[in-house]
């Protein structure tokens, strides 16, 4: 399992400086989630300037509720609910009409096939917002369905039916040969 | 069981590292903007250590504040916090943000953004001020009046202040007024005016008190209103809205996401308060009826007299999971929950016209229903039970009882109008097909810019993009009459063989999608007469889809070359034809793409190659030429990494082969064959993907022959350059045109080969067009002949020359 918190001091501790207004303490407890809520808002916003912007605001919400968060819960679906709709939110301001989704051309590091690459990309995009969320969530960071369940507040086979309809939506633009499923 | 061919798949496709220093930047913005801690410890006389610490450090915070509020009133003295008499008003207005119209011709996309023709067209005008920091808030109160608040600091990601800016000619231009003190890296901030004079302004820096200013003079002067409680509502939230009808009474609602709920301890819920007295009190407003463990968001609340509304969304952070109208009959004072007939899970957007009169939309993403309230959200009718189909993230807002407007992902840069109340939409200047999809309007290629020749078949005769036609050495330039297909949609190839011989391909639709089809024209006369040849049905395109006739993006510069690249012909009777059925967005692009070939001049069309995206062995190269009827050529992009950057065909575009060059990618405009052995092709070795590589063919792109490109010598420290386009006359005679951006200023540069790329020559006399500002200058465009004779388009000039470059002459153009 991705994201097992990997800190200098006990998780306890950093969260009771965080609450009490310690920067450096809430930067030390988002460190191991900070990979994958920039890889998510990424995902979703297809830019690498917004991503950091949305992952940016999403941490500074996050330490402000941070009084929220359940002694003992996981850091990480939390952080990632709190990314997901800050996400939501960038995309709703930039859908206003007129506001074009400019996407710059950025520095790709090719993977192994960036056509297919490229095709999935689009077959995703094509997808409606909570549908690329939950796959991202799945198949990009590689979450649990239980820890998917708590990002998004739903029960854990609800999250795994939401996945099976999101890939059922994305197979019919994916290559024959790999519908296996 | 699942498909673990997805979980590669994804992780192929979405892996991507967070740009170097991103962490490291956002724990720095973290420590400099320490977030308000818990109070409880105040209630001790004696302090512990760490109170100690937190004492100090808020006394510190407390010095740097007062020394940053020192010096803005030291250097904003002309607009210094003085207390203010608040004049006893009823609100004439109320502040909006984001999309919203006042008219039904004029409006606002947030404050920056500003039509007067009904969303048709949109003036954008960006205010800056100095030293901007993040941190934003803005308010329109009419089709003309706008504020906005920025964060400004130095660096930038520390807040000092938010300085407050107005307009009151649309957004055409904005003066800076006053400003008010914050910090944080991103100070929330939300203002509100009633009408142009009075006005609130709430900051809510990290690590300092919620302060709440009041302005009666427009946003020059700002004062402290001295809240109490304002801090203790709804500690931790988000504010979402602010709205006051008078002078006294106003509300301010917080987006509690994952928040605590005032008074309960219980996360979530959206949290409203009250003041009766312009700010300086707040009490939170009981409203039975909400769910406390979802994340609500109140709408700010809408009045007409006493009567007002106050929408409710609740979501579980995956969807629309409760939501509710309030009304009230007393002011606000008391609220009741008014429920929808609809499934209260499904409504997506609510907008009232008036507190009686409103409209919601409910559905899934893809199927929304319009509802209709008479009654303040007592009771809701059907208005028309399916709008935008297939389609994302709609807003929604209604003027009045019958004019409404509605952005949708199909919106194509406008917006949706009603005039009967919702019952029918309109899009103007698009067509509109089922489902209420708005279709992108055709192309006009070469239409409102000065010829651009693409093919001189001798010194007096050629063609320009657009199929414009010209005999006497591009003076004059006919249009082409070609008659328009029904449904004509956005989709447009060309091609130019000869002086008598071109074809142009349109694409059209029907009522149920964007594009469907092609509708093939050619002339063998010059363009005097066109003759419709071939309608080509496009297997794939469902609703909404449309088809480009060449990659939206125009990534290359030099498409016009020969033709469109989707289009080529050898002979007037042999031709392929390639069509990309695409989205409605870059991201949808494409969806398949097909290749078809005529033997009888475009009469009847074989289709060689149907590829959809994602499922074919990515062989079908984008762009494609031929140079003889058996052999083409075109560039793979990256679907060719393994195999070769582009890829080539022996039977006449049945099948295809990556063949490799030397060179990492290709192929900025082409290849570009002369005839049939000789073509030249530019590629690139370098990570940046310049054109830096010119490769020549002289055995019909068996071998490729690595040239040299122009020595441009510029100092890659200050100095950058792009290559415009490039073109040769013959296998010998070529040119380079080059943009230069210097530290200061740009300039242009053509470069001449005379011994096929071997080496290069600047042509040295100034060429024209110059540019003008470095922000607003030409792209130009050439096009040779022969050694002698070419042109340059600059776009809004047609230039000549008769010497090779060294000399040019501007031509009168006319067109009609």
């Amino acid at each position: 399992m991705q994201g097992t918190l990997t800190l200098d001091r006990p998780s306890d501790e950093l969260v009771g400086a965080a609450r009490a207004g310690d920067g450096a303490a809430f930067a030390e407890l988002l460190q191991p989630e900070y990979r994958a809520a920039y890889g998510l808002a990424h995902s979703l916003l297809h830019n690498a300037s917004d991503a950091e912007d949305a992952v940016q605001e999403a941490a500074f919400k996050a330490w402000r509720k941070l009084g929220n968060l359940r002694q003992g819960a996981p850091l990480r679906p939390w952080f990632l609910a709190i990314v997901a709709n800050q996400c939501r939110t960038h995309r709703r301001r930039k859908a206003w009409p007129g506001q074009t989704e400019e996407r710059p051309a950025e520095p790709v590091t090719a993977p192994p096939d960036i056509t297919a690459a490229l095709d999935l990309k689009r077959a995703v995009a094509r997808l409606p917002y909570d549908q690329q969320l939950i796959l991202h969530l799945r198949f990009s960071l590689d979450l649990p369905f239980e820890e998917i369940a708590l990002t998004l507040g739903i029960t854990p086979k609800a999250a795994r039916t939401r996945v099976e309809r999101s890939v059922q939506r994305l197979r019919p633009i994916l290559s024959p040969k790999e519908q296996t499923g | 069981m699942e498909d673990q061919v997805l979980f590669t798949r994804f992780h192929a496709a979405f892996d991507v590292e967070p740009p170097p220093g991103a962490f490291a930047n956002l724990g720095a913005a973290l420590v400099q903007q320490p977030v308000r801690a818990p109070r409880r410890a105040w209630f001790r006389f004696e302090l512990r250590p760490e109170v100690r610490r937190v004492v100090a450090a808020v006394a510190l915070i407390a010095i740097i504040a007062a020394a940053v509020g020192a010096f803005l009133a030291i250097s904003h003295y002309v607009h210094r916090n003085v207390p203010i008499h608040v004049p006893k008003v009823t609100a004439t207005a109320t502040c909006s943000q984001g999309f919203r119209m006042y008219s039904a011709t004029e409006g606002w996309q947030g404050s920056e953004s500003h039509t007067s023709d009904g969303g048709l067209s949109w003036q954008i005008n960006v205010p800056t001020v100095a030293n901007q920091s993040k941190g934003f808030a803005e308010c329109t109160v009419d089709a003309l009046h706008a504020w906005t608040a920025m964060a400004v600091g130095s660096p930038p990601t520390a807040a000092t202040g938010m300085v407050v800016l107005e307009t009151a000619d649309g957004g055409t231009t904005w003066q800076q007024r006053g400003s008010v003190p914050a910090s944080g890296f991103y100070p929330g901030a939300e203002l509100e005016f009633i009408n142009d004079q009075v006005g609130w302004f709430l900051v809510d820096s990290a690590g300092a008190s919620r302060k709440l200013y009041v302005t009666v003079d427009g946003g020059y002067h700002w004062s402290d209103v001295g809240a109490a409680g304002l801090d203790n509502v709804a500690r931790g939230c988000s504010e979402s809205g602010m709205i006051f009808v008078s002078s006294d009474r106003g509300w301010l609602t917080w987006d509690c996401t994952n928040g605590p709920k005032s008074g309960t301890g219980s996360p979530g819920g959206a949290v409203v308060a009250v003041t009766s007295n312009g700010g300086h009190s707040w009490t939170p407003v009981p409203l039975t009826g909400m769910p406390s463990d979802l994340i609500c968001s109140a709408h700010a609340p809408l009045f007409t007299g006493t009567a007002g509304v106050m929408p409710m969304v609740c979501t579980s952070n995956a969807q629309p999971a409760w939501a509710g109208v309030y009304r009230t009959d007393d002011a606000g004072l008391t609220w009741t929950l008014g429920v929808p007939p609809f499934q209260l899970a499904d409504l997506y957007e609510v907008s009232f016209a008036d507190a009686s009169d409103g409209f919601a939309l409910a559905g899934s993403q893809g199927l929304y229903g319009l509802y209709k309230t008479t009654n303040s959200g007592q009771t809701w009718t059907v208005v028309k039970k399916a709008v935008f189909v297939s389609q994302d993230i709609p807003q929604l807002q209604f003027v009045d009882t019958n004019v409404g407007f509605a952005a949708t992902s199909s919106s194509q840069g406008g917006l949706w109008q009603t005039t009967d109340g919702g019952l029918t939409w309109g899009l103007p200047g698009h067509r509109v097909i089922a489902g209420n999809i708005g279709c992108p309007a055709p192309s006009t290629p070469g239409s409102g810019a000065a010829p651009l020749p693409v093919l001189m078949a001798s010194a007096t005769t050629g063609w320009a993009v657009g199929a414009l036609h010209t005999t006497d050495s591009g003076l004059h330039w006919s249009s082409p009459r070609i008659p328009s297909p029904p449904d004509q949609s956005a989709g447009y190839a060309e091609y130019f063989l000869d002086a008598d011989h071109a074809w142009v391909v349109e694409a059209a639709g029907s009522a149920r999608a964007c594009a469907d089809h092609v509708v093939v024209f050619s002339t063998a006369d010059g363009g005097a007469t066109w003759q419709q040849m071939g309608s080509v049905a496009v297997p794939g395109a469902t609703l909404g889809d449309v088809i480009w006739g060449q990659q939206p993006s125009s990534a290359s510069p030099f498409s016009e070359r020969g033709g469109a690249p989707s289009l080529s012909f050898v002979d007037p009777l042999h031709g392929w034809m390639e069509v990309m059925v695409c989205g409605q967005t870059f991201m949808d692009c494409p969806i398949s793409e097909l290749l078809y070939r005529t033997g009888d001049g475009g009469a009847t069309w074989s289709l060689l190659v149907n590829e959809t995206a994602g499922s074919g062995p990515c062989s079908l190269p984008t762009g494609i030429v031929f140079s003889s009827v058996t052999t083409g050529w075109g560039p793979l992009g990256g679907c060719g990494s393994s195999g070769g950057p582009i890829a080539v065909t022996h039977d006449g575009g049945l099948t295809w082969t990556p063949q490799p060059l030397d060179v990492g990618s290709c192929c900025d405009g082409g290849p570009l064959f002369i005839d049939a052995v000789n073509g030249v092709v530019l590629g690139s070795t370098t990570s940046s993907g310049a054109a830096d590589d010119l490769l020549t063919t002289s055995d019909g792109g068996v071998t490729w022959t690595m040239q040299s490109v122009p020595a441009l010598g510029i100092d890659p420290t200050n100095e950058s350059y792009t290559l415009d386009d490039f073109g040769f006359s013959s296998p010998s005679e070529g040119w380079m045109l080059y943009t230069i951006w210097g530290p200061t200023q740009v300039t242009y540069r053509l470069y001449h080969t005379a011994d096929g790329g071997k080496t290069w020559k600047r042509i040295n006399e100034p060429i024209p067009p110059q540019p003008g500002s470095e922000t607003n200058f030409p792209t130009p465009n050439f096009y040779f002949l022969d050694a002698n004779l070419g042109f340059i388009s600059s776009g809004t000039d047609l230039f000549r020359t008769t010497d090779g470059g060294r000399t040019w002459t501007r031509l009168s153009v006319t067109v009609n």
